[in-house]
């Protein structure tokens, strides 16, 4: 049995949005526990609401109802300047895009949380050697629109790490990548999630999925499935 | 907030698009150029006039002889008024308060022998403290003193340039012939500083005086008598109450010579004032119209921020993303748009220097370039390009970043 909190606590969370005029449900009251350390898929059909759910626990967007704590406080309570806060203190982003800053270096597009919090002493020394975990680190002064589509994510995948996340939140991160690349980027995510960093991977690519030890399936707003309880359950 | 990286990303993006960058700061640019050219040329002028009112003595008051009209002649032919003379000049430094020194001066039209054509002399018959008022200062020999015009003596004193023009001729001891009148050269003047070509100073470097009396025998303006003057000067111990003691003047004139105007009270103080707010309004003018391309400049600068804006949506989703908060991007294009700024008014400045010059050498007008000018049109073009940063900044600080993560 474990006995700590969850690092992610979400209890009825709903999110509408109001379009022309009317109502969108996009999720319809989502209850969901997420352990320090777990690798989750987050898995379903164009439309079931999983990047909105990504989205909220990543504290990009506000529920419409219903709450979240996150490491044990409620979002409810923060007002957006203690969101900003959280994300460039405890959560990673790695997108499909990529979505790296075409202008700047490779070791600048690492460094972007620090403009917007504290800077610890010696991070660019950090940057440098989590650039040479990825195996990036002869490319640490090139301009990030210079690199391969692999290169870039394990860009984005630096960028994420370089502040000592609780949490990584990744949307098909191997969408825009090859078989052979997206299963080294998966490699990697599954080694830190080994590490005790909490990996989640929205995705609709089962093969993806497979990488994590659970998969939560969403369907029109709702979780439909979740092999943890399933395993418990058997 | 780490505002050195902020500025030197700020750095890197507008020189992602370097023609983009130079394009919208060509309008402050100019507006700031404009600003400084105009102020430059409005600080020349204003500055050549005041020089030329404060030669004629700031603490001076100058009484004019004027021709009268013939119907004032035949109103005057009754022998009302005795025309300017000494006796009002002695009169007046006695019953003003003030008044430090007093000269006459008699202007006489004469031709002068043996000298080149294009020099034209001022031929001034003078009292003693004509030369202390003027502020002269002796080359060579003496100046006019009292004795030679109680003695009506035939000396002269030449200005510098008329006695360099004489060359020989005009050193001391020389004689000169004015309508065949002798008169021994006795001093020689330095060149005057800072001569003003205002019409109604004297240009002493042309000048030849003589004293006051010796000039019977020489044609003088007709209508006028003996001892009669063009001019008294009445130096004062301040230059305070100016007005005050020019209608003084006026009103003891009038007296004398039983409201006949046959001269003019002219006040350096006051022309001085009135320059200095002609000069005031002039500049204000041309500032505004500079002013006018400074405010277009920045509709420019507006227009370019808020099509790089919407270019970099999905970097504000990024950086949203990794703890920007609406403040922080904010901030990041305003500081953008001041950098454009900025530059444009630096280099403003440098172009505008570079016009102002080419103005004084080409159209061979004065201009004056202050550091006054050079600050203010700064100002001017930092704020124009934060005011029309603002409302490109705010919108993409409203931006929702999960919008603007899957903006193209």
């Amino acid at each position: 049995m474990k006995t700590q909190t969850p690092l992610i606590q979400t209890r009825k969370l709903k999110k509408t949005y109001i379009v022309g005029g009317k109502d969108l449900c996009v999720l319809e009251g989502i209850d969901l526990d997420v352990n320090e350390g777990e690798c989750v898929a987050i898995m379903g059909p164009s439309g079931s609401g999983k990047s909105t759910l990504m989205h909220l626990l990543g504290c990009l967007d506000r529920p419409s109802e219903g709450d979240y704590w996150l490491l044990g406080s409620s979002i409810l309570d923060m007002n957006e300047i203690a969101l900003a806060d959280i994300r460039a203190h405890k959560i990673g982003f790695i997108f499909q895009a990529f979505n790296l800053i075409p202008q700047l270096s490779v070791i600048e597009n690492v460094l972007l949380p620090f403009i917007y919090r504290d800077v610890p002493e010696n991070i660019s020394q950090k940057a440098v050697s989590i650039l040479e975990r990825v195996g990036l680190g002869h490319r640490i002064y090139h301009r990030s629109n210079d690199l391969s589509g692999g290169e870039m994510q394990r860009v984005a995948i630096a960028r994420a790490l370089v502040i000592d996340p609780s949490l990584i939140l990744a949307d098909e991160p191997t969408g825009n990548l090859d078989v052979k690349t997206g299963k080294a980027i998966l490699e990697l995510l599954k080694e830190l999630s080994q590490k005790g960093v909490t990996v989640i991977i929205v995705t609709h690519d089962p093969a993806v999925a497979e990488h994590c030890q659970r998969t939560v399936r969403m369907q029109d707003g709702k979780i439909v499935h979740d092999t943890k309880y399933n395993l418990q359950t058997l | 907030m780490n505002i050195r990286q902020i500025i030197s990303q700020g750095y890197k993006s507008l020189m992602m698009h370097r023609l983009r960058a130079v394009l919208s700061t060509l309008g402050v640019l100019f507006g700031v150029a404009a600003v400084i050219g105009m102020l430059a040329v409005g600080e020349g002028a204003k500055k050549e006039a005041l020089d030329q009112i404060s030669s004629l003595g700031m603490k001076n008051l100058i009484v004019r002889r004027i021709e009268l009209s013939d119907e004032q002649k035949a109103k005057n032919r009754q022998g009302n008024s005795s025309a300017l003379s000494i006796e009002d000049g002695v009169f007046l430094k006695d019953h003003i308060p003030g008044v430090v020194h007093m000269a006459g001066a008699n202007q006489i039209k004469a031709g002068l022998q043996a000298i080149s054509t294009d020099v034209m002399p001022e031929i001034l018959a003078i009292t003693e403290n004509f030369g202390i008022i003027k502020g002269i200062s002796m080359a060579h020999g003496r100046f006019i003193t009292a004795l030679d015009i109680e003695q009506r003596s035939h000396v002269c004193v030449l200005g510098h340039s008329l006695a360099k023009s004489f060359g020989r001729k005009g050193q001391i001891g020389q004689s000169i012939r004015l309508d065949g009148v002798e008169f021994t050269v006795v001093g020689t003047l330095n060149s005057q500083q800072g001569s003003s070509k205002h019409p109604v100073a004297h240009q002493i470097d042309n000048c030849i005086f003589i004293p006051l009396g010796t000039e019977f025998g020489l044609p003088v303006t007709p209508g006028t008598k003996r001892d009669a003057l063009s001019e008294i000067i009445l130096q004062f111990d301040s230059s305070e109450r100016m007005m005050e003691r020019a209608s003084l003047v006026k009103r003891i004139l009038s007296q004398r010579h039983h409201d006949v105007e046959d001269y003019k009270v002219i006040v350096p103080f006051e022309l001085m004032n009135q320059a200095l707010k002609t000069q005031y309004t002039f500049n204000l003018v041309l500032v505004s119209i500079a002013t006018i391309s400074l405010l277009v400049g920045g509709i420019g600068i507006m227009n370019i921020m808020l099509a790089t804006i919407s270019e970099r949506t999905r970097e504000i989703g990024i950086r949203r993303a990794v703890g920007a908060t609406a403040k922080h991007i904010m901030s990041q294009f305003l500081i953008e748009t001041t950098l454009l700024s900025l530059v444009g008014g630096l280099l403003g400045i440098v172009f505008g220097c570079i016009v102002a010059f080419l103005i004084s050498v080409i159209a061979g007008w004065p201009t004056v370039i202050t550091v006054l000018s050079a600050v203010l049109s700064l100002g001017m073009a930092v704020t124009v390009g934060i005011c029309a940063g603002l409302y490109p900044a705010m919108k993409a600080a409203k931006m929702n970043p999960i919008t603007a993560l899957r903006h193209y």
